[in-house]
Order: C-alpha cells, then sequence, then structure tokens
C-alpha cells in the first residue's frame, strides 16, 4: 500500500491498518497516524521488506503490550497531531487547528487519572510514538512540580528507602528548595 | 543506558524495607476547595472491570522515560526529587539527566541582589522571588507598604580560602569579589582594584575554582578587562582578560584561559583599548563591552570577543544612540544588557524620557528595535535588569529601588530594597546544580566549596537580611522618579 499524498484530507485516506490490542481488541487506525508510532512503523517496514503478499487493512499488528483503553487515547491524540502528508494549510486553518488542539489536550488532561497518565507514558514508550512521550511526560512533570517530597511519595506509592540522617543531609544541602513547595 | 539500568533494578530490590515506622510523616493538610481531588496512584481501585487497565506505576517506568519527565522539573522539584528514594537520586546523578536538563530550552533567569558598598564585604547573593511579586497585588493605597523579606541566601567564596593566599594579607579589601558576568549557571568573580579574573564559581553548590596565576602575572600594569563565556560546539568554559603589561604599556594584550587546562594562553593584541570595562554582557558565545571611541565624536560602539573563535568583532549602536553624552563620565547614563534574550542598551541622557532598544536578530545592526520609550522627570541612572515572565520589564534605579515596569498600563510598581547598606547590585543569573566537574569537563581542576568555609561568615559582620518594601500603589510613568521622603523609613 503505497503512502498517497495525493489525498489532501487526511481522514478520507484510504490507507488503513489494524492493530490489535492486548485485551484482543482491533482497531482500524489510517496509516498517517499509525505511522507516529514508530515502532508500528518499523513492524509495517519489515513486513514489505519481507515481501509479505498481503497488506494494509489485511494486516494485522499486534501490540501485545498496550492495552485498548491506552491506545484508543494515543490514536485520538495522534489524529489531533499536524499530518505528515497532509497539504500545508494556510496561516489561519493552522492557528484554528492549534486552538483546537490545546483544547483538546486540556480536556484529555482534565479527565486523566494518574494512573491511566502513567499506561499511556508506558504505551507511548513502547510504541516509539515521540510526540506523545513529549506531551505526557511534561503532563506528568507539571503535575508533580512544586510538590513536596511526601506528595510525590504518596502519589506514586514510593517507599522512602532513605535513612533518616541521609535524608536530612540531603534536604539541608539545598534547604531553600524545600520551602514553599505544595503539601497537596 | 544500561548504566541506570543496573542501579535501577538493584538499589530498588536492595533497599525496600517492610517498615515504613521509620518514614516521617508531615502533617498532610487536605484542602477541602481542590476541586479535583487526586488520589494516590496506589490507592486506586474504583475503575469499572471492563475498562480496567494494567496500572503501571512509576518504577515500571524505563529508566530514560522517568530521567526525561525529572528533567522537566524546575530547580527546586529536581532538588526535591532527589530526596524522593535513592533510585530517583541516582538517576538525577546520571550524567544522561545532565545532557537533558541542559537540552530544555527555557532555563529561567532569576534576580540576586547584593550590598555593594566599600566598606562591608559581601559574599552573600539574596535570591529575589520575582515570581512571587508579581502574584502579590501591590498596596491599594498611597500609604500602605508591604515587605518582602529575601529569605534564600547563596554565598560566595572568600579569597582566604584559597590555598597560596591564606596569611598573606588580612585587609578587607581582599576578601570582596566583583562580579564580572555569569553564563550557563557559573559565576566568575574578579579581584577588586586590579580586576584580575581569580574565581569562577556556582553559587548554587557552593563550588568553586580558582583560576590560575599565569607565571608573569607580575609584569601585569593597570587595569584587568575580564570576560567569561561559554563555547557552544566545543563545550569549553573559557576566561578572557584584557591586559597591559610593563613591556608595553600603551597596547592592550588579550589572554585567554580555557577552563580545565593548566595555563594561559596569550592570543595577540587586543585590537579596541576599553579603559573601562563596561557592562560586560554575555549572550550567544559573545562577552560584549560597550565602548566610547577616541576620536572627535566620541561614537559609541559595543565590541563582542566571541569565545570559540577567539576573535573580536564590532556592532554598531542604534542612530542617534546616546548622542547627548558627552564626556565619558556619562557614560553611567547608558548601559547595557540582555533582555528576553537580546542584546539591549539603554539611553538615560534625555531630560524627560529613556529609550530602551533592543537587537532583535543578533549581530543584524539593522534589527535594533526601540522597544521602550518611558517618560520620567529628569534622566537617571535606570538600568533595565531583567523581561519578567509576564511581559513587565524590571529595572534597578539608582542601585537601591527596583521598578517593574507594566508596559500595557504604562505604570510602575516601586520597591525598595533595605538591608543594612544602602549600595546594592542587581545580578542575573540562571541556576544550575550540575556539579562543576560535570560543566567544566578538563583535567586540571581543583573543586573546593564554599560550604566548608561557612563559619568564616561570623568574621564578616554576620549575615545580613535584605527587605523589599513596596509602598503605595502603581504610579504612571510621568511620575517617575519617586521620592521616599515622606516614609520615614530607612
Amino acid at each position: 500500500m503505497s503512502n498517497t499524498s495525493e489525498n489532501p484530507k487526511p481522514s478520507s485516506s484510504s490507507a488503513k491498518m489494524t492493530l490489535k490490542t492486548s485485551d484482543n481488541e482491533l482497531f482500524e487506525v489510517e496509516e498517517a497516524v499509525a505511522m507516529k508510532f514508530c515502532t508500528v512503523k518499523q513492524y509495517f517496514e519489515d513486513e514489505k521488506d519481507s515481501d509479505v503478499a498481503a497488506r494494509g487493512s489485511t494486516t494485522v499488528i499486534p501490540l501485545p503490550n498496550v492495552h485498548s483503553a491506552v491506545l484508543a487515547t494515543l490514536i485520538s491524540y495522534g489524529k489531533k497531531l499536524p499530518q505528515s502528508n497532509a497539504v500545508a494549510d494556510n496561516h489561519e486553518e493552522e492557528e484554528t487547528k492549534k486552538k483546537e488542539r490545546k483544547k483538546y489536550e486540556q480536556g484529555l488532561l482534565k479527565n486523566l487519572m494518574p494512573g491511566e497518565l502513567l499506561d499511556l507514558i508506558s504505551a507511548a514508550n513502547y510504541l516509539d510514538f515521540k510526540e506523545g512521550l513529549e506531551f505526557f511526560n511534561q503532563a506528568l512533570a507539571d503535575h508533580i512540580q512544586n510538590k513536596s517530597v511526601e506528595y510525590v511519595r504518596k502519589f506514586f506509592g514510593i517507599k522512602n528507602d532513605y535513612e533518616p540522617h541521609e535524608e536530612e543531609k540531603y534536604r539541608e544541602e539545598y534547604a531553600w528548595a524545600f520551602e514553599g513547595v505544595d503539601e497537596d | 543506558m544500561k548504566f541506570f539500568f543496573q542501579y535501577f533494578t538493584s538499589h530498588h530490590s536492595r533497599r525496600i524495607r517492610k517498615s515504613t515506622k521509620r518514614r516521617r510523616i508531615r502533617r498532610t493538610r487536605r484542602r477541602e476547595s481542590t476541586p479535583t481531588p487526586t488520589p494516590p496512584i496506589s490507592q486506586i481501585t474504583k475503575k469499572p472491570p471492563s475498562s480496567s487497565t494494567p496500572c503501571t506505576t512509576i518504577m515500571d517506568l524505563p529508566g530514560h522515560t522517568l530521567i526525561d519527565i525529572l528533567s522537566r522539573l524546575p530547580l527546586n522539584s529536581i532538588l526535591v526529587s532527589r530526596c524522593v528514594c535513592t533510585t530517583w537520586r541516582c538517576l538525577i546523578s546520571d550524567p544522561l539527566f545532565t545532557y537533558f536538563y541542559l537540552s530544555r530550552p527555557q532555563q529561567p533567569l532569576e534576580l540576586f541582589l547584593r550590598s555593594n558598598s566599600l566598606s562591608h564585604v559581601t559574599t552573600t547573593l539574596h535570591w529575589v522571588d520575582t515570581h512571587s511579586i508579581l502574584n502579590t497585588p501591590p498596596p491599594f493605597h498611597p500609604n500602605h507598604h508591604q515587605q518582602t523579606q529575601l529569605n534564600t541566601k547563596l554565598y560566595l567564596p572568600l579569597a582566604h580560602s584559597d590555598t597560596e593566599g591564606s596569611g598573606s594579607s588580612s585587609s578587607f579589601m581582599d576578601h570582596d569579589f566583583s562580579i564580572v558576568n555569569s553564563c550557563n549557571g557559573i559565576l566568575l568573580l574578579s579581584k577588586p582594584m586590579l580586576n584580575n579574573p581569580h574565581i569562577v564559581c556556582n553559587p548554587i553548590t557552593g563550588e568553586f575554582i580558582t583560576v590560575p596565576k599565569s607565571v608573569d602575572d607580575n609584569s601585569l600594569w593597570g587595569s584587568v578587562v575580564p570576560g567569561f563565556g561559554h563555547c557552544r560546539k566545543s563545550n569549553k568554559f573559557k576566561v578572557v582578560r584584557l591586559v597591559f603589561r610593563l613591556e608595553n604599556i600603551f597596547q592592550r594584550m588579550t589572554e585567554v584561559y580555557t577552563l580545565g587546562t593548566a595555563s594561559w594562553r596569550s592570543i595577540g593584541p587586543a585590537p579596541f583599548d576599553l579603559d573601562l570595562s563596561l557592562f560586560a554582557t554575555y549572550l550567544n558565545g559573545v562577552i560584549h563591552w560597550l565602548r566610547v571611541s577616541d576620536n572627535e565624536k566620541g561614537s559609541i560602539f559595543i565590541v563582542g570577543f566571541d569565545f570559540e573563535d577567539e576573535r573580536f568583532n564590532e556592532f554598531p549602536l542604534p542612530p542617534h544612540f546616546g548622542e547627548k553624552h558627552k564626556e565619558k563620565e556619562n557614560l553611567h547614563h547608558l548601559n547595557m544588557g540582555v533582555l528576553g534574550d537580546c542584546l539591549s542598551v539603554c539611553d538615560c541622557t534625555f531630560v524627560d524620557h529613556m529609550d530602551i532598544w533592543m537587537m532583535k536578530e543578533y549581530g543584524d545592526p539593522t534589527s535594533w528595535t526601540k522597544e521602550y520609550v518611558i517618560s520620567t522627570h529628569f534622566g537617571g541612572p535606570y538600568r533595565p535588569i531583567m523581561l519578567l515572565e509576564n511581559g513587565d520589564l524590571l529595572m534597578i534605579y539608582g542601585k537601591r529601588e527596583l521598578y517593574v515596569y507594566n508596559p500595557i498600563e504604562r505604570h510602575f510598581r516601586f520597591l525598595v530594597i533595605h538591608g543594612v547598606q544602602s549600595v546594592f547590585e542587581a545580578i542575573t543569573h540562571v541556576p544550575s546544580f550540575i556539579p562543576l566537574k560535570d560543566a567544566v569537563g578538563g583535567d586540571h581542576l581543583n573543586v573546593q566549596n564554599v560550604k566548608g568555609s561557612c563559619s568564616d561568615h561570623g568574621f564578616l559582620g554576620g549575615p545580613e537580611t535584605l527587605y523589599l518594601v513596596e509602598q503605595g500603589e502603581p504610579r504612571n510613568e510621568s511620575q517617575l522618579p519617586f521620592f521616599w521622603g515622606d516614609s520615614g523609613e530607612e
């Protein structure tokens, strides 16, 4: 299946791929979006090289490490990104799309449970989805920004494995960094 | 990549203790007003089975992903994260973390104040939280004032902690350093009077390196013009100094010292004579000075020394800039700095206003843009310091007063610096916690730490505390400068 660049609107691109998740759900995804997942892209290109006759919509790419709910979110995020094979929009359209994307991103983060965020990061890492990883990593960093040590430990369920005097030493070394952080 | 994976797994399994009795639990206030409470991940059990996903924990993430996440945090959160658990501390110490951290696009610029009078030795940098100033509304009544104490202090090294110099001089003048300029989280300090570059330090970590003397330091004559910068391509830090030597007291020579090497190198004669090191400003791998040429017109230029090429170049200033200055004595009504990543010059020689120009495209003199024209009652020593995150311009006036100018409303907030002394300097600096030996590299490094000699601060008359006092509501620009007459405070 060739990467058709004739088609101006990605949503009506005819090239599709099927991805199969760990819970055996099938997702039909446009090739342009699926190619953002570099792991998928690599698999697809390997398939092409091995000269398999059946391609495109009949090839099912297995993703045993990704659950359907997570993949759904990643795909929908991928759709909102600028598509590489789309015809360049004029400035106004670009601005509108940017605003839409920002709104979508904010909505996405608001409804996200912290555990889901970690699942998304883990899946984006497995899929080698660079834009997704960038976005979700930043979202997690933004969440723990300016928070106290106790909050971070509690939030992630991390056990404190410091000796008390050791921890005290590190706290005192840069005491100013520990002032003014949020407990919650 | 294997390095931190080993730390990651071995530390994690070795150090997990069954009991958590030793964990200090501070009071956890649950704020009822939080609209969307975020329960800790460890307690999430509420997902319906049909959409339940395997819950990844933070420790399941690969090390490089966690490093990516942590490197996005602001400096104080990174230092907090080091205390979360030993695994996180190891990740933060990993060279990959340093790489990610330094590659982040925006390193935030911070403001520090330092008392700068000759009679008082000052090794203290007082950190000004500009973010919280912006978020605190100004007083709404002319007679109200609010005061902010500057709590966070960093300390610069003292001369007598240098191993060679101990006991040679007890004059307090020898202990005080001028700050030449800041570059990539590191400061260059030079000895007063001579201005000979002497110490490179990171005030956050407290580490410092003494710049070696050259073998013929005793043939130096007159004052030295120093500068400090970083070469992006070769990733080296260098100190430059323009000196006169007794062999030829009419020709400035250029000498460069690359940090991590053994000695100074002479580059050759300096093409310009800079009598005074005026407004040493570092930007884009180049150190800049404001220079007045000797010709009749007294035209002013910016001279730059490129650290990578080790060459000088010159930039013209905007047309008619500083034309009012007639003699060099008036040069303190002109100044130069960096605003928002652009080289910027300020002309306060006018009676009724000041002009602030920015070179929007670095290196292109046609891109000089008169960005601000601010009315004043009469000219004076206004010096722009930095652009704040909301677009306001922070300036210092007469070494004691800070102005926060809102260019849209065209009004000022006015904060007076209060301390034991009454003369201050403002320094902008990007705080960095990267250890000097990792930042600088090289073999000939003798890194010392000022924190080992903290007790010496008693010698200097005790630590000082500075306050910022804001009196009254913001005022329009035509009311500049403000006088402190009616407050009675000192």
